[in-house]
């Protein structure tokens, strides 16, 4: 088990509020795996409890049913705490108190004594480059910034497991890759990134493998590349006589031929080849062969609207 | 996760017994030393119908206060009255509200010169009485109700079990003891007040020298001690000046001059200047109990209909005569009656020393054939307060009073009847 | 224990920056300045009185909002902000930031306290020419009575809506300054039976008694004569202290199992 930075086992949280009659399952039998070192997403339009996953994670709610694990330990086991750390999203911070107070505080939260205190929080400070702003208050901060502050208060116990929660949302492009940059950067110290996002394209290009949630249940769960995997290749050429439509039309895919322009769209596999072949041979040229990778995007709003369906 | 939480559940109960033991412990004192006790006739503590100004209704009451010493000092006494009411009920623990409230009603809500209003008498006993219910652990009071008999009531045996009670208080002002041995003097009670002068005059002794007040205080209780002694030898000793009696010949006649003006003459046979008769004209058989428990509850309005008139004619070479005029306040003296009764005192209790010397102030030394009297009197029992600092043996004493005194006094009493009074029908006497 | 001083320190950095807390000081502070003023109105002993008791009024009224609104935002706040789940992931106990809000509120009203005062001193000593120690002895007493009210609030802020909040702990404010005078007149009225008597006399014992620490009136009345008056505050403040924590451990006992 200790391989594993996070595990939950039929992890059920319902709430049954005063006054709603029908109780909500906000997370629904969810068995999750996150080995350490890795950078997983975790996936989900709002209000698919994501959230409330991580808060169970943290120990801030207790679980219906089900149990979790965080680090070998149950979730909220105290002890965890100093190894793991946890950036909500958009975080309020004391915004009378300037960034090096801020880190000041939570390094208090941590028990971490002088003077080691001192050097870890301008440590930090320098690391997401507040050095400069770190005697302004966090008033002034832009939201980029506020978000740096964020990290580095999740980074001030040296955490072997960071949760983040939307961690880029609401940031500009340029904030966004710096934001990205930091999470790779951890990923290389051997850190676990346990990232939950409704935003995709960033997540895509970082995250080992990802699970996505819709209304409190996981529908799918995988690699990145096995996910992903499915995209097609577009063939594009010109002077094709009509003959070879038909030939092409039985390997699959779409076909479409005006005025001698051949548009073929293939399944990435083997039978592109077929294709190119069967079109040079009728004296066809070649325009472009061009493969479509399937996109996060299109998975996440394939599953979702699978899910709706279900 | 769950977890057990017995340990805070018992910290929970241990805590809650704790703190009502405290509040237990603490209730009684705060009901002695805080409570807005109110011995008023609204029946409700401020705090439960002035929520809404909590913190702030003693700032109120002295606010109006101030309203009230600017209303008397432009002479509007009716709006004085409902002023002292809300003040005291406001603040019941502002000792000044009552002592003046009670002086302006005893005292000053007067028509002229020696003639007021006594109707107002029962209602600053009251008042007082209120007072010193809300205030029991505070000397001022008992000593203002105790003034207001040995001083203006001229009653000094009702005026001495208040002054007992305030003597009791360590924090008195010294020289305001001596009233309990004036009042204990003037009521025949002569032996408890040379003990008490000698009390008073050892006490100074120890603080003599300490400063010129407390030698002040050392030379004036002794003065009073050889001169209360002397006046008794004088009096009462061996060949005592009072004997044989002086015959008064006392006699009063009232005639009606105008409507509502009274002549009233007579004579005293005392050959000193320096007496004075007392006159009281009310409706026939309605005395005015001079006493807290007079009034149910307290009360600004007088009874309207009562006609209430008392004066003090001096007396010049053994004869008196006065005008009384009542015609010009129909407020005060309302004659509602069919019939009053004129009373004609005198009494030696408060006569001059020179007098004294040759009647007593008991008036062994008077003698009068027809209107001569002997008053035995206990003090009317008085209600102490749990929480007054009084000795045991005190507070038995003045509810449930034992020492009688005696004195004597001439009295003579004309009747006459409304037409008589307003002269209507027939002019005449 | 570190972990509560620094939130208690956080929590007491932004209520002095809480803009509506300290419009509520400046205004009181304004007024207990002004407040010789009265002065003129009325010579000597009521001059006396006059000053003192708009003075301890003022303060009172001032610390009661201070404690009511500062204290029911606390914890709401911090969770709809999100920033308590930046503490709680940290390695603190949730006692600790209950603990932690609740010395922050206190040293806030220990601040306001001590600004009034001084305020409140300075202004008495002008108008009255002398300088009363007993005045010290009731701030010192409307301090613990605002502290008990902060741990009040905070209680019932931790299962309640701010909104729910004001109306609470605003009610059982006034109900703990009356009942004991309201159970005193029951008790000196012999017609009241016992089925009215006894649910006042349970809920006197049982509610936050804050009518115990009103004890302006024998400072304004200086004349009053007090019994055992020490032993009567010690016990007041050790009855603060217990009550206070009484609260505290409720909280936390609700705070642990509350989902955030």
């Amino acid at each position: 088990m200790s391989d594993l930075a996070i595990k939950t086992v039929n992890l059920t949280k319902r709430y049954s509020g005063l006054w709603s009659k029908q109780p909500v399952d906000a997370v629904k039998n969810l068995n999750l795996e996150v080995h350490r070192g890795e950078i997983f997403g975790f996936l989900g339009p709002n209000g698919a409890g994501k959230t409330t996953t991580i808060k169970v994670l943290l120990g801030i709610i207790y679980p219906t049913e089900g149990e979790a694990y965080v680090l070998g330990k149950p979730a909220g086991d105290p002890k965890n705490h100093y190894k793991i750390s946890y950036l909500p999203e958009n975080p309020y911070f004391y915004d009378f108190m300037t960034g090096r107070e801020i880190l000041t505080f939570y390094a208090k939260l941590f028990g971490i004594p002088e003077p080691d205190r001192s050097k870890r929080v301008n440590e930090l400070l320098d690391r997401v480059g507040l050095s400069r702003a770190a005697d302004q208050p966090l008033r002034t901060y832009s939201k980029g910034m506020q978000q740096r502050i964020g990290l580095a208060q999740c980074l001030l116990n040296d955490p072997d497991l960071l949760i983040l929660d939307e961690p880029t949302a609401g940031l500009d492009p340029i904030a966004h890759i710096d934001i990205r940059d930091m999470i790779l950067d951890l990923r290389d110290q051997g850190k676990t990134l346990f990232i939950s996002s409704h935003q995709l394209s960033d997540v895509e290009r970082v995250c080992d493998r990802v699970a996505i949630l819709n209304r409190g249940v996981m529908v799918q769960l995988g690699r990145i590349e096995e996910l992903l995997a499915g995209g097609h290749v577009e063939v594009i050429a010109d002077k094709v006589p009509d003959n070879v439509v038909e030939p092409i039309r039985q390997l699959g895919g779409k076909v479409s031929l005006h005025d001698g322009r051949l548009i073929v769209e293939q399944p990435d596999n083997g039978s592109v080849d077929r294709v190119i072949d069967i079109v040079r041979a009728a004296g066809g040229h070649i325009i472009s062969v061009k493969p479509y990778r399937r996109s996060l995007e299109d998975l996440f709003v394939e599953t979702i609207q699978g899910g709706r369906n279900v | 996760m769950k977890r057990n939480y017995s340990k805070l559940w018992v910290a929970i109960v241990v805590l809650l017994i704790a703190q009502a033991a405290l509040q237990l412990r603490i209730f009684p004192l705060w009901v002695r030393n805080y409570a807005p006790k109110q011995a008023t006739p609204i029946g409700l503590a401020p705090e439960q119908l002035l929520v809404a100004v909590a913190g702030f209704r003693e700032f109120m009451a002295a606010i109006l206060w101030v309203r009230a010493d600017g209303f008397f000092d432009s002479g509007n006494y009716d709006a004085v009255l409902p002023m002292l009411r809300l003040v005291t009920w406001l603040d019941p623990h502002n000792i000044d509200v009552y002592s003046t409230g009670a002086w302006h009603m005893g005292y000053n809500f007067t028509d002229e010169s020696q003639r007021s209003d006594r109707r107002y008498i029962p209602m600053a006993l009251k008042f007082l009485e209120e007072g010193i219910q809300n205030n029991p652990t505070v000397w001022d009071l008992y000593f203002e109700m105790g003034w207001m008999y040995y001083h203006k009531i001229q009653d000094p045996t009702n005026a001495v079990p208040w002054m007992q009670v305030a003597n009791e208080y360590k924090d008195m002002i010294p020289a305001r003891r001596h009233m309990l041995a004036h009042a204990l003097f003037k009521s025949g009670r002569f032996d408890e007040a040379v003990d008490f002068w000698g009390k008073l005059f050892l006490d100074a002794e120890k603080d003599r020298g300490k400063d010129w007040e407390s030698s002040n205080l050392y030379d004036v209780r002794q003065k009073n001690l050889e001169d209360t002694i002397l006046d008794l030898l004088r009096r009462y000793g061996p060949n005592p000046e009072t004997q044989p009696p002086v015959d008064l010949q006392f006699d009063a006649t009232v005639k009606v001059v105008r409507p509502r003006v009274l002549l009233v003459e007579g004579k005293l046979g005392i050959p000193a200047i320096g007496c004075r008769v007392t006159v009281i004209l009310r409706d026939k058989g309605k005395k005015l109990e001079y006493s807290p428990k007079a009034l149910k509850t307290f009360t600004f309005e007088v009874d309207s209909k009562l006609t209430y008139m008392q004066d003090s004619l001096a007396v010049r070479e053994e004869k008196f005569r006065r005008e009384i005029d009542m015609s010009k306040d129909p407020k005060m003296y309302p004659f509602k009656a069919e019939e009053y009764e004129v009373e004609f005192i005198f009494e030696p209790r408060y006569a001059s020393p020179n007098i004294q010397d040759r009647i007593g102030s008991d008036g062994v030394g008077m003698w009068d054939a027809r209107y001569l009297e002997t008053v035995r009197e206990k003090p009317a029992p008085i209600e102490v307060p749990e929480y007054a600092q009084v000795s045991d043996a005190l507070r038995r004493e003045v509810e449930n009073p034992t020492r009688e005194v005696e004195y004597r006094r001439v009295r003579k009493v004309v009747t006459l009847t409304r037409a008589d009074i307003l002269m209507l029908g027939k002019r005449g006497e | 224990m570190n972990a509560t001083f620094a939130i208690a320190g956080a929590t007491f950095g932004e209520a002095v920056r809480k803009r509506i807390l300290m419009v509520i000081l400046l205004v009181a502070l304004l007024i207990i300045l002004i407040s010789p003023a009265f002065e003129p109105f009325a010579a000597g002993r009521g001059a006396r009185t006059l000053i003192i008791s708009f003075g301890f009024g003022v303060i009172q009224l001032a610390g009661t909002f201070i404690a009511i609104i500062m204290c029911t935002g606390m914890i709401p706040t911090e969770i709809e902000r999100r920033t308590i789940y930046t503490i709680l992931s940290k390695p603190v106990q949730r006692y600790q930031f209950v603990l932690g809000k609740f010395f922050g509120a206190v040293g806030t009203l220990g601040f306001m306290y001590l600004m009034m005062g001084i305020v409140f001193l300075i202004a008495s000593r002008m108008a009255l020419g002398e300088f009363d120690p007993k005045i010290v002895r009731g701030l010192i007493m409307f301090f613990f009575q605002s502290s008990l009210l902060a741990a009040v609030v905070l209680f019932f802020s931790t299962f309640v809506s701010p909104l729910v909040n004001y109306f609470l702990s605003g009610g059982v404010f006034l109900l703990g300054n009356l009942l004991s005078s309201f159970l005193e007149t029951i008790q000196r009225n012999p017609e009241v039976t016992p089925i009215t008597r006894i649910p006042v006399q349970i809920l006197t014992v049982i509610l936050p008694n804050f009518a115990n620490f009103n004890v302006q009136n024998p400072i304004i009345n200086p004349e009053q004569v007090l019994t055992d008056e020490l032993a009567y505050l010690v016990q007041t403040v050790a009855y603060a202290i217990v009550y206070i924590a009484l609260l505290l451990v409720a909280s936390m006992l609700i705070f642990n199992q509350r989902e955030m």
